[in-house]
């Protein structure tokens, strides 16, 4: 009755345990937001498999591609970590099993591995491929365990499989299972026999990367002996850190654990009520490692702002425009990626105009043109705003620098299909429609565009499509300055509210208050009924600096005056020392003035820092 | 039982082989095939020309054959038709200077239909059996993936030369072949490793070109056909983009020069009239050697002379027993014709050139207006041949050793992507419709989104592996010194060098 009353406890325990990181993974790590950011592609083809086949490591990311695909929810996502996590620490229970009988650390092997995981998945550009791989040379190392036979076919064993553990999980794969081997070789009987195991394994150790990098595979020399982590772009390099060295780790410290228990004769105890007490004293020290650990490890990994920063895009892309703004006020801490999604939201809101400073503009302009700086990371932003203002070639251009760094990116590859519909290059769209074709989980808008293709008609009766070439320019050469884009976009369609709101934007945000007063009468070709809040701030602080009768008359709102006034006043008051009056400002800190004074990077001399273009 | 499965395989062979299709009817249209291999002119020793017929049927039936020989059928239930490599190869050999005739028939419903039939002509001249070329994305600015790869254009085997994933993505380009020669080879790297890989038979060696007196390491490059020189422009790139989606990019250079290296003293040199203030550019030499050929576009003072100039032809005298220079000759004036030339290769009997003329620069590749020109050097006639011409760019182009055939990137198919197309030049200098690089999967081209670039045909396989590429990219290069008794340099200014810089050289 009571050996069945712990069972049962056990396994209700172990089910809690797997379902408080299922709700984890799902409610706050947010999985969908790794496929986000990662924007990871598995495609059917046989090219997509026999390119994994070329290198080592290549199927276990080729697994870890199609594994990935689940991350585009929540829910599917986060069961294919607490799996994974199952199978690590069933894998390992398994060769414990199979070495030395029960495990005396059984809570740690079955806790620990799934809280690591959850713990690796708080950073978002963690490559699902370093959990597989790490699993694969566990599961490689099982068949060890299990083969009872003479020396010889034994080494024939290993050898094979240290060779397969290479190919298909990489270098790092390889040295683990080497390792694991050599750990589970110590209870063995013969001291001849251990030594040239143990030579063995540490030969092939050496030998397998060796020539594979000097005789097979046509690849670098940090993939050949150090190879864990996929070859990504700058933009989503993943860093290793003290959680994918403890996760590594933990296979040969548990193993070791084990060993050690045995070596020391601590297994064998006494069944009497002694023995007993010490077995459940030692469950529950495992216990409170496991918390602790685990809440630490968790609690350390989750990281608020950057999951802000990949939401912000994912709501972006969907054009779920006040989820943007939301998080974006919510998110401490200055984000110049939630700055931009944050304008293009507001321009969508039709606030732009109004709002702009309410997130503060730290960098200025270059959060309304990311494309200033030319790096990995920006070319999907630039991509989305010159979609948004109709220079469809500029949105092409990023979206193929995307491309290329990307191959398989649906993101891109959706772009790129949809903006050459708009400029007519059919055959072009259809060649990457031919492409994200392969990708299962774009069968249905494939589909839909797939009939574009040879229908002028369908693709005329497409909103978006004709509102796009309605806005598209005549010929301009792009120029890095961006109210000379800006105003050539408004040449060639003056009804393009984007277009003018970023250009007074671009103007307000570099102080150049002469051009922005230059185009505020074009305000009634969009339909304002009145100066928006930000354009009479800036209005205001021009008429302080110029006399000019052409806007004497003008109606400030009674807000924005009174606002003016207690700002001046406050200055005043500080005789012009502006860091005495800053803490009596704060309350005017969404104003354009505040900006002027306290926030712009001319004042603040702040720049965005570039890193390796790739 | 023995009985019945040779019955049931006959059945098989007998369905797959032989429809009955006696009671055809014919349709009186073009067979809608992709790629198009109508009306060409083929070398006896391409690969099977797989194609896909693009109309729906129930099943599809295509024979061909020619005057002798077993003629090859395909059925199949699917429009792809995939040829049999050696029923076609023999069918090929055996019928040189021959019409090979492709009959389409389709089935709609119970009735068999034909097409009018597809003719080609078996040319008795091979092409050269490889085909090397760089594959690179449509990325403009950034990059990652780019490999240079072998095609053997007998089969539809394709190996890697150098694969920039196995070194940092260094970004690599520019390979080039002395006279198709897949011994002599060169290509640039950039960023990592940065230098110029140089293979001569069995000496290899990394060198950097860049020197305290050129503007740029070797760009462009051109062999000498005496495999001691390569000629090289040097060149200061911009690249512009326009609101144009047919001139989505602009390529120009704000200067460039030509220098020549030899491999044997590792020493560039240059002399006054290949360096001077105007751009030259896009070398190629004469294949006796003794002239070489650029294009020249007058120095630019802004963005306007930087983008809009064009190229005239020229070319230059050149001994080079003792590497000296004549005279230059300018072949065909941009003024004149109001056409913009570069990239200019002298057929291997020296009468032709073959060269990009576009409405304005040099970088044909992404200009839509670019179409291939053939400049006949006995007669000074340039013509514009429009059966190899397309509304799309048609641009880098190189000639077989026999002078028989050329490769060419085309963006015809799609607009976007450029990809090898082969054309036939018989004896008088007439040109024939061209036909693309066939490939496995004859829908390969509609699903395939790199380009194909700078095509260079090779009469062999490369015999070095992909991984000693590699190891000869990452070493270090050889720094190449600069000829002392030069008295101009490379920086596009054409100014002397001074007695006190000379020490300085490397």
């Amino acid at each position: 009755m009571n050996r069945n009353l712990f069972k049962n406890g056990k396994i209700l325990l172990a089910v809690l345990w797997m379902a408080g990181f299922f709700v984890y993974l799902a409610n706050f790590i947010e999985l969908r937001l790794h496929y986000q950011l990662q924007q990871p592609a598995f495609l059917w083809g046989i090219d997509f498999f026999s390119h994994h086949l070329s290198y080592p490591g290549g199927i276990a990311e080729y697994l870890s591609l199609f594994l990935m695909q689940f991350f585009i929810n929540n829910l599917p996502g986060a069961f294919v970590l607490v799996l994974l996590g199952l199978l690590f620490s069933s894998g390992l229970s398994m060769v414990v099993q199979r070495l030395k009988g029960k495990p005396v650390f059984g809570v740690l092997i079955f806790g620990l591995p799934i809280a690591v995981i959850a713990a690796l998945a708080g950073n978002y550009l963690l490559p699902l491929a370093v959990i597989v791989k790490i699993i694969f040379s566990l599961w490689f190392l099982l068949p060890c365990m299990c083969i009872k036979t003479n020396l010889y076919l034994k080494s024939l064993f290993f050898s094979l499989l240290a060779v397969l553990t290479y190919w298909f999980a990489g270098a790092i794969a390889l040295y683990l299972f080497s390792g694991a081997l050599i750990i589970c070789q110590l209870n063995q009987n013969g001291k001849a026999q251990k030594i040239f195991i143990t030579l063995l394994i540490v030969g092939l150790s050496i030998f397998i990367p060796f020539l594979s990098y000097q005789l097979f595979f046509n690849i670098g020399q940090e993939q050949a002996y150090f190879g864990l982590l996929p070859d990504r772009p700058v933009m989503l390099r993943y860093k290793l850190n003290y959680l994918v060295y403890l996760y590594i780790g933990l296979l040969l410290v548990l193993l070791l654990l084990e060993q050690a228990v045995t070596f020391f004769g601590l297994a064998h105890q006494k069944n009497d009520k002694k023995a007993a007490v010490k077995k459940y004293a030692l469950i529950l020290v495992q216990a409170l490692i496991l918390f602790a650990a685990s809440f630490f490890m968790v609690r350390g990994s989750y990281n608020t702002h950057l999951k802000n920063q990949i939401l912000v895009n994912y709501y972006a892309e969907r054009e779920q425009w006040q989820e943007v703004t939301e998080i974006a006020l919510q998110t401490k801490g200055y984000d110049y990626k939630i700055n931009f999604e944050f304008n293009r939201a507001l321009f969508h809101l039709g606030l732009l105009s109004d709002k702009m400073f309410s997130y503060p503009q730290l960098i200025g302009s270059d959060a309304l043109f990311p494309g200033k700086r030319i790096a990995g990371e920006i070319t999907q932003m630039a991509s989305d705003l010159y979609f948004d203002l109709g220079h469809i070639n500029e949105s092409l251009h990023w979206a193929y620098e995307t491309q290329t760094l990307l191959p398989n990116s649906p993101r891109a590859l959706k772009r790129i299909v949809v903006g050459n519909l708009i400029v007519g290059n059919y055959k072009a769209a259809g060649v990457y429609l031919e492409m994200l074709k392969q990708n299962w989980l774009y069968n249905e808008w494939t589909m839909k565009y797939e009939k574009y293709l040879n229908n002028n008609d369908l693709v005329a009766s497409d909103s978006l499509i004709s509102a796009k070439r309605s806005m598209m320019p005549a010929f301009f050469v792009t120029s890095g300055n961006p109210a000379s884009n800006l105003l050539n976009l408004l040449r060639a369609n003056q009804k393009n509210k984007m277009a003018y709101e970023y250009l007074q934007a671009y103007h307000l945000l570099n102080h150049e208050l002469g051009y922005f007063v230059s185009h505020i009468d074009s305000l009634n070709n969009f339909g304002y009924s009145k100066l928006p809040r930000n354009f009479e701030e800036a209005l205001l602080l021009y008429l302080t600096q110029k006399t000019d009768e052409k806007y004497a008359d003008v109606k400030f709102t009674e807000s924005t005056l009174n606002d003016f006034k207690g700002f001046s006043k406050t200055i005043i008051g500080s005789k012009g020392k502006k860091e005495i009056a800053r803490p009596a400002l704060q309350k005017y800190a969404a104003t354009y003035w505040y900006y002027v004074m306290y926030l712009s990077p001319k004042v603040t001399k702040k720049e965005l820092k570039t890193r390796n273009a790739r | 039982m023995k009985a019945f499965y040779f019955f049931f395989i006959s059945l098989i062979f007998f369905r797959c082989g032989a429809p009955n299709i006696e009671n055809y009817i014919g349709i009186d249209a073009d067979v809608p095939m992709f790629p198009d291999y109508s009306q060409t002119i083929i070398p006896p020793n391409i690969a099977p020309l797989n194609f896909y017929i693009e109309a729906e049927a129930e099943a599809y039936f295509v024979k061909i054959y020619s005057e002798t020989g077993k003629e090859i059928r395909v059925f199949t239930r699917k429009p792809s038709i995939c040829i049999n490599e050696k029923k076609w190869k023999k069918l090929l050999a055996d019928n040189k200077n021959k019409v090979l005739v492709f009959e389409v028939y389709i089935k709609k419903g119970k009735q068999w239909m034909m097409y009018k039939r597809v003719e080609n002509y078996i040319a008795d001249t091979d092409i050269e059996s490889y085909l090397a070329y760089r594959l690179i994305n449509t990325g403009y600015v950034l990059w990652k993936k780019i490999g240079i790869y072998q095609r053997n254009l007998t089969n539809f085997d394709e190996t890697a030369i150098f694969e920039n994933s196995s070194a940092d993505e260094a970004c690599v380009n520019c390979h080039s072949f002395c006279k198709n020669n897949p011994d002599k080879m060169i290509m640039h790297l950039r960023s990592s490793f940065a230098g110029t890989v140089l293979i001569d038979g069995n000496t290899k060696k990394k060198v950097n070109t860049q020197s305290k007196y050129t503007m740029s390491a070797g760009v462009y490059p051109a062999w000498h056909p005496n495999g001691r020189l390569v000629a090289f422009s040097v060149n200061k790139i911009n690249q512009y983009f326009t609101s144009d989606t047919s001139k989505r990019i602009i390529v120009s250079d704000n200067a460039s020069d030509i220098v020549v290296y030899d491999i044997k003293t590792n020493t560039i040199t240059t002399c006054s009239d290949i360096s001077t203030r105007s751009r030259e550019n896009t070398p190629a030499w004469s294949p006796d050697g003794k002239w070489l050929y650029f294009v020249s576009a007058p120095e630019c003072f802004d963005m306007e002379t930087r983008n809009n100039t064009r190229y005239s032809l020229l070319r230059i005298a050149f001994n080079s027993d003792s590497l000296s220079w004549g005279r230059v000759d300018t072949l065909i004036s941009s003024t004149q014709t109001g056409i913009s030339f570069s990239f200019p290769r002298v057929s291997p009997d020296g009468k032709y050139v073959l060269l990009s003329g576009a409405d304005y620069g040099y970088f044909s590749i992404v200009n839509s207006k670019s179409d291939l020109y053939l400049f006949n050097l006995e007669t000074g006639e340039l013509i514009l041949p429009e059966i190899i011409n397309s509304e799309q760019a048609e641009s880098y182009h190189d000639w077989s050793e026999t002078g028989r055939w050329f490769v060419f990137a085309s963006k015809r198919t799609d607009g976007l992507f450029s990809r090898p197309y082969f054309s036939y030049v018989d004896v008088n200098g007439n040109v024939y419709k061209p036909f693309v690089l066939p490939q496995k999967n004859p829908l390969f081209y509609k699903s395939f989104a790199k380009n194909y670039n700078v095509p260079e045909l090779i009469s062999g396989k490369v015999r070095l592996s992909a991984r000693e590429m590699r190891n000869m990219a990452m070493q270090e290069p050889v720094n190449a010194s600069f000829d002392m008794n030069v008295h101009i340099n490379a920086l596009s200014g054409a100014t002397r060098i001074s007695d006190e810089y000379k020490g300085a050289a490397h």
